[in-house]
């Protein structure tokens, strides 16, 4: 295995680790006390110098982090999630309080996601079954999506700036336009049941799994109208939106427990990296780039390209650098620690 | 060719541009309805509202704002209230054959106050009201088709506000109902309901005024000379029934190892104090607890150095066995119960 960087959130459990869209040197990380279980959060803004990884600002805050998003209009700038269902917005020139904070999700926000095209606004999602878009300069929300059950993930896509993805324990994943008319769906374009059974035409149809909670997906960089989801159920699927009822592009089964975190790699189209309850972090291939195995048009099975076994607690957080030559990755786990490394060297057989 | 590029060079030429100029392309902006109110995400209103909000007008016109009065107050904006649950509920909530829910809600009887001297009068107003007025609402008597034919669209929020006890013949706003009333109309009626207004007010201070109150003022001495009769009687029941039936005999009252009251000393109050944690053993375990032991054993078969290593796991088992537990947002160490207590059943902490 390939050195590491490492660095110890000592007296806080990371839940998510993020680079920033600016600088290759400057890594932000939500943290929680008591594995978030009750107590208070951190927020770590490290960065990346000769000496290694060192501090450049904390903010503490008086209830659970899980998780955060750089602000792509100011590179000082980035929002958390908080277990109080507020949304804080941190600018690393100003000590000790955030300089803005939403506050309308009625329990824990568990996701947040900065606009990357319009760069204009984020999303949040929360326990309380809504998803909220925000502008950083209002306290209001500016739209509030109803989902009606928890939501652990929500994301902007990459390339359309009104396409919104939820991730839900109700086993669906929800695809809003905000183009659309908020009085047909509230902007709901689409529920993806993840785990129902695959209806090929001409096809022998494919077994449903049974339903579980969703809690991490994340849009194809290169490719995007496809959704990668994980969660309880250990594996990982890629979908196409815009074939809600075709059931899975791929699936990559591997995990020992639930996946907690996923992201598709900035470099490759293909590559996704996941984190999950069984203390490993996995690289995998969607088989995309690969000609059809499965004859009778199921989904196609993607390929473990490596594991990274460092964690030592639930591996909660992963994080892909947009700089360089590409591979470099964050992880975090409860066992309070950062790790950075170079998932080349996992790929290399690839 | 320069004019075509360049604005038009007089001011009436550039609001022709502007008028000319197409603006289709506005609609597709992000959030290009989140800030009108009419077309508001939550709260918007079918398509045919002009004409609904002229016939709640004519409503309110005639006297039946008090119909609408239970409607609760409903924010245009706020999200969570609007959650039961799935998207398809808030579908059906826009359907045009489905009832307004605040027509609903008009429908439902409103139960009769009898209670107050306010109740009286909008009794009493109800009464006068309904032949004057056909179209107004006489409370619960009023039928439910009546309702429909005339107020199919929802009633304008602003109406709670102006929620009279007795829209038409109020005494006090006046008979012109606060100015919305035709004065003419309501010139015609005052003579009739001031006559009635009288006659009803008398007989109301008859029942309730000045003398009744001193006639019930004289009924207090006999109802407090009865009283003590009363309880003298039922002393000495008490104490003919003690001297019968010793109370250490009743054992709904006492056991053989309880003291009376009276006759408790320091020694035993404390020895009884050291009793009560007999109820300690039935308390259920906590939530924090319960949940700890369902993870710990959907791990259970996990052999390896991780797994057994787990600061997360080791909490989780000190959950479990009640070693911690959350004691004020806080992660507490509970005493363990000492061989002694353990023996004498004594398991809460010290």
């Amino acid at each position: 295995m390939a050195s590491m960087l490492e660095f110890r959130t000592q007296g806080f459990n990371p839940y998510a680790v993020k680079y920033s869209p600016y600088y290759d040197s400057r890594i932000a990380v939500a943290s929680s006390a008591n594995f978030g279980i009750v107590g208070n959060g951190r927020l770590f803004a490290l960065g990346l110098s000769a000496q290694g990884i060192q501090v450049e600002k904390t903010f503490d805050t008086n209830d659970a982090l899980y998780d955060l998003a750089w602000s792509e209009i100011n590179e000082n700038q980035l929002v958390v999630a908080c277990g109080d269902g507020s949304i804080k917005l941190f600018d690393l020139g100003v000590n000790d309080f955030p300089v803005m904070n939403f506050h309308e999700h009625k329990r824990e926000t568990f996701a947040v996601c900065w606009n990357p095209v319009t760069k204009d606004s984020f999303v949040s999602s929360s326990w309380d079954g809504t998803v909220k878009i925000w502008s950083p300069t209002r306290n209001q929300s500016i739209t509030t999506l109803p989902i009606g059950n928890c939501t652990y993930s929500t994301s902007f896509c990459p390339s359309n700036p009104a396409l919104i993805s939820a991730a839900s324990t109700d086993s669906h994943l929800r695809i809003y336009d905000l183009r659309t008319p908020p009085s047909a769906k509230y902007h709901l374009v689409s529920s993806i049941p993840v785990h129902a059974p695959q209806t090929l035409p001409g096809a022998p149809a494919q077994p449903a799994s049974a339903p579980a909670e969703i809690l991490t997906q994340d849009w194809n960089k290169y490719r995007d109208t496809v959704i990668a989801t994980g969660g309880v159920d250990r594996v990982i699927r890629t979908f196409d939106i815009r074939n809600p009822a075709g059931g899975a592009l791929s699936v990559m089964p591997g995990h020992d427990y639930a996946v907690r975190k996923l992201a598709w790699s900035p470099h490759a189209s293909d590559v996704l990296i996941s984190a999950s309850y069984d203390m490993t972090v996995r690289l995998w291939s969607d088989g995309s780039m690969q000609p059809a195995m499965n004859p009778n048009g199921g989904p196609s099975v993607g390929r473990q390209l490596g594991v990274m076994n460092r964690h030592t607690e639930f591996a909660t957080g992963v994080d892909w650098c947009l700089f360089g030559m590409g591979g470099w990755v964050a992880s975090v786990g409860w066992d309070e620690r950062v790790l950075l490394w170079d998932s080349n060297m996992l790929m290399a057989g690839r | 060719m320069a004019e075509a590029s360049c604005s038009g060079g007089t001011p009436f030429k550039q609001f022709l541009d502007q008028q000319n100029r197409d603006v289709s392309h506005h609609q597709d902006r992000l959030f290009h309805n989140s800030f009108s109110p009419a077309q508001s995400s939550f709260r918007s209103s079918p398509a045919n509202q002009p004409a609904q909000v002229q016939n709640d007008f004519g409503a309110f016109m005639n006297g039946s704002s008090s119909q609408f009065g239970s409607a609760p107050l409903q924010h245009p904006h706020h999200a969570a209230g609007m959650l039961p649950g799935h998207p398809q509920a808030f579908e059906s909530r826009w359907h045009p054959s489905a009832p307004s829910p605040q027509v609903e809600m008009a429908q439902q009887p409103r139960s009769a106050d009898m209670s107050n001297w306010a109740a009286d009068f909008t009794r009493f107003s109800s009464q006068q009201q309904a032949p004057a007025h056909p179209m107004a609402v006489n409370g619960a008597a009023q039928p439910l088709a009546h309702m429909q034919s005339n107020h199919q669209a929802p009633a304008l929020n602003f109406q709670s506000a102006f929620q009279f006890p007795n829209a038409g013949f109020s005494p006090l706003y006046g008979p012109t109902n606060g100015g919305l009333m035709d004065p003419s109309a309501a010139a015609a009626q005052r003579p009739a309901a001031e006559a009635d207004f009288d006659q009803e007010m008398s007989r109301w201070m008859e029942a309730n005024g000045p003398a009744s109150n001193a006639k019930a003022m004289e009924d207090v001495d006999a109802i407090m000379e009865q009283m003590a009769r009363e309880l003298d009687i039922n002393e000495g029941a008490f104490k003919d029934s003690e001297t019968a039936t010793p109370l250490h005999q009743d054992p709904r009252f006492t056991d053989l190892e309880t003291p009376e009251i009276r006759n408790l000393t320091p020694d035993t109050l404390s020895q009884t104090i050291n009793n009560e944690p007999q109820v300690d053993q039935v308390k259920p375990r906590s939530e924090i607890s319960e949940a700890a032991e369902k993870l710990l054993d959907t791990v259970q078969n996990e052999q390896g150095e991780k797994w057994k290593n787990s600061v997360f796991l080791s909490l989780m088992r000190d959950f479990r066995d009640g070693k911690k537990d959350i004691v004020d947002n806080e992660v507490q160490v509970m005493p363990y119960p000492s061989a002694e207590e353990t023996e004498g059943g004594l398991c809460s902490p010290r």
